[in-house]
């Protein structure tokens, strides 16, 4: 071994390569089998109908289904099902919010999930820009703030269940027909930004109180004046100029804001004890399913003889 | 009217994907810098060129874990090499940076093959380790020397092209997407190549300050001058390409032009306009355009142009945000924006990116402790001078 001190300069002379030899070997060694090792990974079926491993179809195939679907479901439980088919949640499977099913229809006693904390609902109910604003979505902190939820961690499902969470009167695609109802809110949720251009073609829009001005007033004066008609005369577009529009006067859907829970603050709505509240008031014999506006229309609206065939 | 499709929601390319261009490009920028000292024989540039080769080499250990950090599953990143394709500019991009990886292996190999052999003298596992690197020939003549050198000389030409292409590659990557306006220019590449070497040679003079002034090293005047020169020199370049670009786009009055504008105006408005331009580009520019054209005290000279390396590794990094994030933000309906911001503690967060920029750091301190990457510096004793 020779070793030179690290003042010795490199100069003039003829050099000596013979050091670099093993490591070009070894470089070419290394390369050639990298270059082998790639060639011996492709998969033997790539490239056989195009660029992807031919095999893997077969293999996707093979997999088994593991959701079973909401007819499986109804074979047991035919009440939650019919209950879950006709109101907002009726076109979301079962499987969404209680995970697959596979392993519970083979053995009963295997547990389903139950995806119900707040998290789980914002997956889809959650403001987002991206979503259309006809989809029911919801900023929570402000939702939570304006109906006077206490604390942030509160589940939804403490007022809205998942298998009737607007607690429809009926089921709202087999409602009657209405005009479309195209207001800005439709399309634009949640943070607008009016410094960009409206463009050319923008999509007509068609607001309640084009055609239901005197009601329409009367609302903005009342009590609910906050929300949008549209939150207790869902509709829903069905093509380009008309939609199914329903009047949900179930007491439960008012109660959604109106009942009194442990979990509500003063700061929200007027809350009440249900059923008492009908005792309370009233001398008729108790009926859980009399409508609120029985006594309370004047509290949301007037109505007009002359539109109250329309008022729907 | 804030109108953003459903796919546009949510931002892909996270911070990771802003860390990955900015460790290459550090990679090109150290690289081209030990290259005008082996190539072009910047004599000046000796007392930093051992150490920039070994940065490249490091940043270059750890340019591609943002990206498998990225990845849900990384293991099947290697799938692009196995199987590549010409519709796959990433799997290009691998076999462009295992070429390059594997040239700057072997000029390391060649530059400090004598230290090496120095090191292999004795017992314990560093000497084994090092006699292992050198392959057993511990030979160290004038003759081997010599060979060396032409070698090194042959492998940092051939290096500086490669450097281009891996660092324009990353350029071509983001300007090649023509779906989105904010990257979509030929003028990527050359960008992306020019703020690579401002960010390399800014993170060499920002490492040999530290490491001076925590050593009680001397300071080469000659070096850090010629340093500030180039630097002055690239990041000009580099800042009028991309004030080009913005000057194409805003006369071209294309579809896009609108929205862009608006994203600059409001979105980007602080990091692009305030932080990027007016800090980290036009502050550094008169900084070391003093330093270069007056004569100053040392000391201040050195503050500036330490200063400026440190607003210049901050504009690049900008830069790298303002691109990747940027392009992520507007609609493809051209009427809207979503936002972004990096959790902390996420996977993709800010922690994780700050870890593995600083890893790269750790291994240079590890290499150094093997190797020394300043020689002449350790030469020198006494002098309490520094940033």
């Amino acid at each position: 071994m020779t070793i030179l001190n690290a003042s010795n300069e490199v100069g003039a002379v003829r050099p000596d390569y013979r050091h670099a030899y093993p490591l070009l070997i070894a470089v070419v060694l290394g390369v050639t089998a990298a270059l082998f090792v790639r060639h011996s990974l492709v998969p033997k079926s790539f490239g056989r109908y195009g660029f992807y491993r031919a095999d893997a179809l077969d293999d996707e195939k093979a997999r088994l289904s593991r959701h079973a679907g909401r007819a499986a479901c109804a074979e047991c439980h035919e009440d939650v099902a019919a209950l879950h088919a006709r109101d907002a949640h009726g076109s979301v499977e079962c499987e969404t919010c209680h995970g697959v099913g596979d392993k519970h229809i083979k053995d009963n006693d295997a547990p389903m999930a139950r995806a119900d904390a707040k998290d789980d609902c914002l997956v889809c109910h959650g403001l987002l820009d991206a979503r259309p604003g006809s989809f029911p979505q919801v900023d929570w902190r402000q939702h939570y703030r304006f109906v006077g939820v206490k604390d942030n961690a509160t589940a939804c499902v403490r007022c809205h269940s998942g298998h009737e969470p607007l607690y429809l009167e009926q089921d709202l695609r087999k409602a009657r027909l209405h005009p479309l109802i195209q207001e800005c809110a439709s399309c634009h949720i949640g943070r607008t930004d009016r410094t960009l251009k409206k463009p050319d073609a923008h999509p007509q829009i068609f607001q309640c109180d084009y055609c239901h001005h005197d009601l329409a007033k009367s609302f903005a004066r009342g009590a609910h004046a906050e929300l949008r008609c549209t939150t207790c005369h869902l509709f829903v577009k069905e093509n380009a100029f008309s939609g199914r529009i329903v009047r949900n006067t179930n007491p439960r859907f008012c109660l959604l804001c109106h009942r009194k829970a442990d979990f509500k603050s003063e700061s929200g709505p007027p809350t009440i004890e249900w059923p008492g509240h009908i005792k309370d008031v009233s001398n008729d014999a108790l009926d859980p399913k009399r409508p609120c506006v029985t006594c309370h229309q004047a509290q949301i609206h007037e109505l007009y003889r002359k539109d109250a065939q329309h008022a729907m | 009217m804030n109108y953003v499709f459903p796919n546009e929601l949510h931002v892909t390319w996270t911070v990771m994907i802003v860390l990955y261009p900015y460790i290459t490009g550090l990679v090109a920028g150290s690289f081209i810098v030990s290259s005008l000292y082996h190539v072009f024989g910047q004599k000046e540039l000796k007392p930093i060129a051992r150490f920039s080769l070994a940065s490249a080499f490091v940043f270059l250990l750890f340019a591609t874990m943002p990206l498998l950090i990225h990845l849900g599953h990384p293991e099947r990143a290697f799938n692009m090499m196995i199987t590549p394709h010409f519709t796959s500019a990433m799997a290009g991009f691998g076999y462009i940076y295992g070429s390059y990886m594997i040239l700057v292996a072997l000029e390391i190999w060649f530059v400090m093959r004598g230290d090496f052999i120095a090191r292999a003298r004795g017992g314990g596992p560093v000497a084994w380790f090092c006699r292992a690197l050198v392959l057993f020939n511990t030979d160290d003549t004038p003759a081997t020397r010599e060979a060396d050198h032409r070698i090194v000389k042959f492998l940092a030409g051939l290096g500086i092209p490669l450097a281009c292409t891996l660092h324009g590659y990353v350029g071509f990557l983001f300007g090649s997407i023509k779906a989105n306006p904010w990257w979509a220019t030929p003028l990527m590449f050359v960008i992306f190549i020019f703020s690579a070497i401002v960010s390399g040679i800014s993170v060499l003079i920002f490492h040999y300050f530290v490491v001076s002034r925590i050593n009680r090293w001397k300071i080469d005047a000659e070096c850090v001058k010629s340093l500030g020169r180039y630097l002055w020199g690239f990041m000009m370049v580099a800042v009028a390409l991309e004030l080009m670009e913005l000057l194409s786009l805003a006369y071209e009055q294309t579809e896009a032009t609108d929205v862009l504008g608006h994203l600059i105006r409001t979105r980007l408005f602080f990091s692009y306009v305030i932080l990027q331009f007016m800090l980290c580009s036009l502050v550094p520019f008169v900084m070391l355009g003093i330093t270069a054209l007056f004569k100053l005290k040392e000391r201040t000279a050195y503050l500036l142009i330490w200063l400026s390396s440190c607003l210049l590794l901050l504009q690049v990094l900008l830069m790298r945000w303002n691109v990747v994030v940027g392009g992520q933000l507007v609609s493809k309906s051209m009427r809207g924006f979503t936002d972004y911001f990096p959790g902390i503690w996420e996977k993709e967060g800010l922690i994780t990116a700050v870890v593995i920029f600083t890893l790269p750091f750790g291994l240079l301190y590890v290499f150094h402790r093997l190797v020394s990457l300043f020689p002449d510096a350790e030469k020198l004793p006494e002098i309490k001078s520094g940033a």
